[in-house]
């Protein structure tokens, strides 16, 4: 089922969705009346969802037998990517703060 | 299939995803950082971003066709579908490069601000990805052409379409993180 022309149309179909839909949400944010945090967080999750698709109906991830090294090396890079990206972030943004007068 | 190479490229990527994702990081702590310069939403012009996202979103797909044709051992498909990626890539690289080109032209280069630095670098370091990419696609398309199917060279191809998937996705990343992000906030 997964090394067929159907499995790659539909991740075709699905990947312009979810980027029409990116798109959309940044040229008319306020389309659904929704705070600009939000509206940011969508576009992410989306980003999240092109990545799985890409994953599924290209690389057809899922059809994948034998042993799950790949997954578990995934995830470690997943928690160290984590690790790095969110914390820089909140590091950095609190550094800002404190050397601020106030 | 030719596992351990397959995973050990699995490997590499994900390596090359804690790449992508320090400069991401960067990027993200100094995006507010212009120096006076210009900024994100000053800067980024949609249409271009939007052009490069199908373009590059059309040639996973080719790709993804190419790779069909590979396993149906059909080699006539398989050249024209990754020349079509080929194509795609390189219209993506150009639109890239003209983007990079107008922003240094307008005194906008990454000497700018730090801001700058952190964009040209993230956007950077993904077009010479795919430059790599294309250079790798050209071999494999002659190596298809001359050479016939066997194990270790559909392996091979698998692992390029693998690679071009993946800078499909860092961009995607790219495009949200950088240009929406940019736009909206």
């Amino acid at each position: 089922m997964y090394n067929t022309l159907t499995s790659r149309v539909i991740g075709f179909v699905a990947s312009l969705v979810l980027t029409f839909t990116a798109f959309l949400l940044v040229v008319r944010p306020y389309l659904f009346h929704l705070e600009i945090d939000v509206v940011v967080m969508i576009i992410l999750i989306l980003a999240v969802l092109q990545g799985m698709a890409q994953a599924i109906f290209f690389l057809h991830v899922l059809s994948e037998r034998g042993t799950r090294w790949n997954l578990f090396v995934f995830a470690s890079t997943i928690s160290i990517i984590v690790v790095i990206v969110v914390f820089s972030i909140w590091i950095m943004n609190h550094l800002n703060y404190n050397m601020m007068h106030h | 299939m030719d596992d351990t190479k397959v995973f050990g490229f699995w490997i590499y990527l994900m390596t090359d995803l804690v790449i992508f994702s320090v400069l991401f990081a960067t990027y993200v702590v100094l995006r507010n950082s212009t120096f006076g310069g210009p900024s994100a939403s000053e800067l980024f012009e949609l249409p271009t971003v939007f052009a490069e996202t199908l373009i590059l979103l059309t040639s996973s797909f080719t790709c993804s066709l190419a790779t069909l044709a590979v396993h149906r051992e059909q080699k006539k498909p398989a050249i024209y579908w990754f020349a079509a990626t080929f194509v795609l890539g390189t219209a993506f690289l150009y639109l890239e490069i003209t983007e990079f080109s107008q922003f240094i032209s307008h005194g906008a280069g990454p000497q700018r601000s730090a801001f700058l630095s952190s964009f040209f670098i993230l956007v950077g370091t993904h077009g010479f990805h795919i430059s790599l990419g294309l250079l790798w696609m050209l071999v494999a398309m002659f190596r298809i052409g001359f050479r016939p199917f066997v194990i270790s060279s559909v392996s091979r191809i698998m692992r390029m379409a693998f690679f071009w998937h993946f800078l499909d996705v860092v961009w995607i990343f790219i495009f949200s993180v950088v240009y929406a992000m940019g736009l909206l906030l």
